[in-house]
């Protein structure tokens, strides 16, 4: 009678991760092949874009054709033109990037791990020397290490080919697809679609619908963070009769304060009739100074770190959730 | 005293409440270094037992140990091919074969497993084989684990006769070589006679029959004659033609052979016998009985 030695922990996930990266071998060459075409293309792109900028900069003409010179207007025009043809690529590559939580999580939901309860094969799997935690462990490491990689070439690669065309288009450090993709909080929102995406596969356990399930949780997760997001950390305010709006914030709210300090709505007096109607309406509600809530450039990293914190802490209850499923269902 | 291999203790299974009880209330033991055949009418029962047995399902009631322990401390030192022979449809047969040597690097033997899988084409996706060349592949990898308990659901349903006879001779070589325990389901008796020596009955979620093939068969008696009380023996099922009556008993003490014509029952005539009569009691031998302070360790 043989008697087994459990092997340590490292070994027995080398061999079930292994097996994964086969099983998978065609999706990761594509995935692989289109992030890296995606790299050189933004190379090229950041070359390209640096090369149009330094003509035009050779050219002596100024951006906005302010001294009335025809041939200069129309080369700045172009200049501009193509400066915002190539900004454009760069958001599109950042959308992207937001979105690809969402696709990871209906990957590991639907063909990573429904899959494998639609056609059976978890009977194979799980009847190996493997236990089916460590086949859950091995199956979600694997990609989640590719994925969290290159996120990480790519959303590097994206800052600095898209600081190559900050002039003069500059990408706001508070926009959507930009705080996104910077900082901790693409990786956060990558591992919570991973989560998302095993638990909703362990539960529901056929691939389409886990893989459509886990796509709208990931999205709304994505969605609902972006909506919420000025709202975790405190604002600064400043009130005075004529703002000093200062560059490189991030405007929350801003409205009329009253004579006694209290804030009106927002849209008390429309613009939209005459000056003097919009006077008398200030005057009427003793509208004395005006308020402004914002967010200056220095909360970017306390607000990246609390959102990281929510999507991690999101996270860890959906695969302890996963977990305790895969636990429950197997002696 | 030989250890168990699986040894069950109220076990019982249910897949949600509507759908009532796979398997209620069994409790059998059977030894190591036996072949047994589990049967039974289908949806009896056999395939939730044998994941039970497996550690793909975790029992609703009472337990099952399997090789001294629960099933998932023993999953190293078990086999499983379900009823539909999943694999993954991507990898080509050579690939399946080193994902068996991955997935069970202390126990994996090459040779085992080529010696059923080596006729398939190495290089095709499992995706284009046939039903039989799929069986052949996963009872390779279930030999290729060297396990010392194969638990086999419906193993050789998809394969024609030379094939299954081929297969057969390669398990039952390989049990007796290393005493590896084999426990093959299904509905076709036939398909089992011969090889094994150990019988386990399961019919409408209960096991009704356990025990040494032999001692089952032997513990039985078709009786022919005038009918009169078959008392005091257990009748199984019994038949009357004029005043001729035909019956299988289980002997409770000697018979009149005197009075009955008395003949021994085929394996099959006594299977059937028992599935046509659902409240004949259960019958276990000797070694089928689960003990008790295992139960309870």
């Amino acid at each position: 009678m043989s008697v087994l030695t459990p092997a340590p922990a490292r070994d027995s996930l080398r061999g079930p991760a292994r097996v994964v990266l086969r099983q998978h071998r065609l999706l990761l060459r594509i995935a692989g092949g289109l992030a890296l075409a995606t790299l050189i293309g933004l190379v090229a792109l950041a070359l390209r874009s640096s090369h149009v900028a330094e003509v035009f900069e050779a050219s002596g003409c100024p951006v906005d054709g302010s001294d009335g010179n025809r041939p200069c207007m129309q080369t700045a025009r172009n200049y501009l033109d193509s400066m915002s043809f190539y900004r454009s690529i760069f958001q599109g590559v950042a959308a992207f990037l937001t979105v690809l939580p969402a696709l990871f999580s209906a990957f590991v939901a639907g063909p990573l791990i429904a899959r494998e309860f639609e056609t059976g094969t978890f009977r194979l799997s799980w009847t190996q020397s493997v236990s089916p935690t460590r086949w859950l462990t091995a199956k979600l490491a694997v990609p989640t290490v590719l994925v969290l990689a290159g996120t990480a070439v790519l959303a590097s690669a994206l800052r600095w080919t898209s600081s190559r065309t900050a002039n003069p288009y500059p990408a706001e450090w508070h926009s959507w697809p930009l705080f996104a993709t910077t900082g901790t909080v693409p990786f956060a929102s990558l591992l919570s679609g991973l989560c998302l995406g095993t638990l909703a596969g362990l539960l529901i356990r056929r691939t389409v619908p886990a893989l459509a399930v886990s796509a709208f949780a990931t999205g709304a997760v994505i969605t609902a963070s972006a909506y919420f997001r000025r709202e975790l950390w405190p604002t600064r305010t400043i009130t005075g009769r004529s703002l000093d709006v200062r560059s490189n914030i991030w405007w929350v709210e801003s409205g009329p304060v009253n004579s006694s300090g209290e804030r009106l709505p927002p849209d008390l007096c429309s613009p939209a009739g005459s000056h003097g109607e919009w006077l008398r309406c200030m005057a009427d509600h003793d509208v004395t100074s005006q308020y402004l809530d914002y967010h200056p450039a220095s909360h970017f990293w306390p607000i990246q770190l609390v959102e990281t914190g929510i999507l991690l802490a999101l996270a860890a209850l959906a695969l302890a959730l996963a977990f305790r499923v895969l636990r429950r269902r197997t002696g | 005293m030989t250890g168990a291999a699986i040894e069950a203790n109220g076990l019982g299974m249910t897949y949600g409440r509507k759908r009532g009880w796979a398997l209620r209330d069994c409790s059998f033991r059977l030894p190591t270094g036996r072949i047994c055949a589990l049967v039974g009418p289908n949806g009896a029962g056999k395939s939730t037992l044998l994941s039970l047995a497996a550690g793909l399902l975790r029992p609703a009631e009472g337990s099952v140990r399997v090789l001294g322990s629960t099933p998932a401390e023993a999953r190293p030192r078990i086999a499983y091919v379900s009823q539909d022979k999943p694999l993954y449809p991507q990898l080509t047969v050579a690939d399946t074969l080193w994902a068996g040597a991955q997935l069970n690097p202390a126990s994996w033997d090459r040779a085992a497993a080529d010696r059923i899988a080596g006729v398939l084409p190495q290089d095709a996706k499992v995706r284009t084989l046939s039903g039989g060349q799929r069986t052949r592949l996963a009872l390779a990898l279930a030999l290729g684990k060297r396990p010392e308990l194969m638990l086999l659901d419906e193993p050789m349903a998809d394969l024609d006769p030379l094939a299954r006879h081929q297969l057969m001779g390669v398990l039952m070589a390989e049990a007796a070589e290393h005493g590896t325990t084999i426990v093959m389901s299904s509905h076709i008796l036939t398909e089992l006679e011969g090889a094994c020596d150990y019988l386990l009955l399961v019919d409408g979620g209960r096991v009704r029959l356990g025990g040494e093939s032999d001692d089952i068969v032997a513990a039985h008696s078709v009786l022919t004659g005038q009918a009169r009380d078959l008392a005091p023996h257990t009748v199984v099922e019994s038949r009357t033609t004029g005043r001729q009556l035909t019956a299988l008993v289980r002997r409770e003490g000697p018979v009149d052979d005197t009075a009955w014509d008395v003949k021994e029952p085929s394996l099959e005539e006594l299977l059937l016998a028992h599935l046509r009569s659902p409240e004949a009691p259960a019958l276990l031998t000797p070694s089928a009985h689960a003990r008790e302070e295992v139960a309870t360790a």
